[in-house]
């Protein structure tokens, strides 16, 4: 037996071969518990980008339902005159979100709009910032259309819009009234608590009013408060 | 140095040696029905089986077996001429050497043969006969009908010569044994029973039924193939028993050593 060395050789290559089949559907299992893995991990991922669309959209729903002013888009007919009464930043969370996020929270109808007014509103939308015009009516059906939709909604930028609209037009007493259910909606809201107390000044209840202001001023310490106390004990409210 | 495995080795030499007969449960079978077959007045009989199950080996058994008893030659190969045949068939006939330059006339040796018949009965066994021409085959034939000669005939089972087969044996063949490969089980008895004749033990008890399984495998059960096999196997173990000692377990055969004896032998390729 003199062929013995190229004999091993050839049974190391038969070997080789014949796991061949072997290694190969090894590989294979491999490669396709990898794309699997690959798979579920874009998938899991995929689901956590819209966990968060989700809890960015709660969050900012939240923010914009509770803590901060939202866009008041105009919802009363406007037959008087015309006033710019608010300018509002939207949250940079809006871009993050989805440009219909805005159509997802404004769901008020528009009332009937003038076509200028519809173009101004459409060209601020476009831009981060948003200036609404709101616009201020003497027609009364206006306000209590607001304020039919507030029983239904619950809605705190409806009381908010009242509160303010009705001490921009002097009426003291609905302002506050307005102020203080904003208040029950949200007692931490500050521009509604300023209203509650200013309109209290307004209808002469000024000790009142200044009692109310200093009990708000040593929970908070807020420099607001200060200053419309101030105003309020020099009488230039 | 003499390597355990030389003795091993020379067990699986192929040869027709009627001592290395191996009596299996398959082979006495075959024995069986061949010698009860020649027992019946048949004028012909065909062992039939593929290269290396053992027809060989089997009439020159039964020959041996049954030389004192009857009447009954063996012819291994077959004569290259015609008139070399009929030179050797008047000489176990007459127990007379052929006189130098003359031949033997063929309708006075059939008149001769019926003149045995009821006097001799004469057996003759003709070992791969598949090499004879079809007009030998029919002189053959008309001598089996004088009934004085009663011919075995041992044929290869291949292809072509299955159409031999049909062509010439078919209408004149009164029966037909066939041997077939063996089964694993056979196919163990006959290592070990070889190795065990030559009180090789230890080395047939280092052959374990997972290795007769793989070489039943490779010789798909073929006597002449596992001989092959098997002396090539011991042949690789001499190898290494003598020069690479660490390399073989005697406690059994390694199973690459097997593999590699099948590469050689070309039963398995690269």
């Amino acid at each position: 037996m003199y062929d013995i060395k190229p004999l091993e050789a050839d049974w190391n290559k038969y070997q080789l071969n014949k796991r061949k089949p072997w290694y190969l559907f090894l590989i294979l299992f491999v490669l396709i518990l990898f794309v699997l893995w690959y798979l579920l991990s874009a998938a899991q991922k995929e689901n956590n980008i819209f966990d968060e669309i989700y809890q960015n959209m709660n969050m900012f729903s939240k923010q914009t339902n509770v803590k901060k002013p939202r866009v008041l888009l105009p919802k009363i007919l406007v037959n008087g005159s015309v006033k710019n009464l608010e300018v509002m930043k939207e949250r940079d969370i809006i871009s993050k979100v989805n440009k219909n996020t805005d159509d997802i929270l404004v769901d008020i109808p528009i009332l009937d709009l003038p076509k200028n007014t519809v173009n101004t509103l459409n060209e601020t939308r476009k831009d981060k910032k948003v200036y609404i015009d709101i616009f201020e009516t003497t027609s009364i059906s206006a306000y209590e259309d607001v304020e039919e939709r507030f029983k239904q909604s619950g809605d705190i930028d409806d009381a908010l819009f009242l509160a303010k609209s009705y001490y921009k037009k002097g009426n003291f007493e609905k302002s506050e009234y307005w102020a203080l259910e904003v208040n029950k909606l949200d007692s931490s809201l500050e521009e509604s608590f300023f209203i509650f107390v200013k309109s209290k000044s307004k209808l002469g209840k000024m000790n009142e009013a200044i009692s109310i202001l200093n009990t708000y001023l040593k929970q908070t310490n807020s420099k607001n408060a200060k200053v419309l106390l101030e105003k309020l004990k020099n009488n230039k409210l | 140095m003499k390597s355990r495995y030389s003795a091993a080795k020379n067990v699986f030499v192929d040869s027709v040696d009627i001592d290395d007969y191996i009596e299996l449960d398959s082979s006495v079978s075959a024995y069986n029905q061949l010698q009860h077959s020649m027992d019946k007045p048949l004028k012909m009989i065909l062992l039939f089986g593929r290269p290396g199950t053992g027809k060989s080996i089997l009439l020159n058994r039964i020959q041996e077996k049954l030389k004192h008893q009857r009447e009954i030659y063996y012819f291994d190969t077959p004569a290259p001429t015609e008139k070399e045949f009929f030179k050797k068939l008047f000489k176990l006939l007459t127990q007379k050497d052929l006189p130098q330059n003359t031949e033997v006339n063929f309708s006075a040796l059939i008149d001769f043969c019926k003149n045995l018949r009821g006097k001799r009965e004469i057996i003759l066994l003709l070992d791969e006969a598949q090499m004879y021409s079809a007009e030998m085959m029919e002189k053959i034939r008309l001598l089996s009908d004088t009934r004085a000669i009663k011919f075995v005939v041992s044929l290869h089972k291949t292809e072509d010569e299955d159409l031999i087969a049909k062509e010439h044996f078919q209408s004149r063949i009164w029966e037909v044994i066939e041997l077939k490969n063996a089964k694993k089980e056979d196919q163990t008895a006959y290592v070990h029973k070889k190795l065990l004749k030559k009180n090789l033990f230890e080395i047939a008890n280092s052959i374990k039924a997972k290795d007769m399984t793989l070489i039943h495998k490779f010789t798909k059960g073929n006597y002449r193939e596992c001989n092959k096999l098997m002396f090539t196997i011991f042949e690789i173990c001499e190898y290494y028993d003598q020069n690479e000692p660490s390399k073989i377990n005697y406690s059994h055969i390694p199973k690459k050593i097997i593999e590699m004896a099948a590469l050689k032998l070309g039963y398995i390729h690269v």
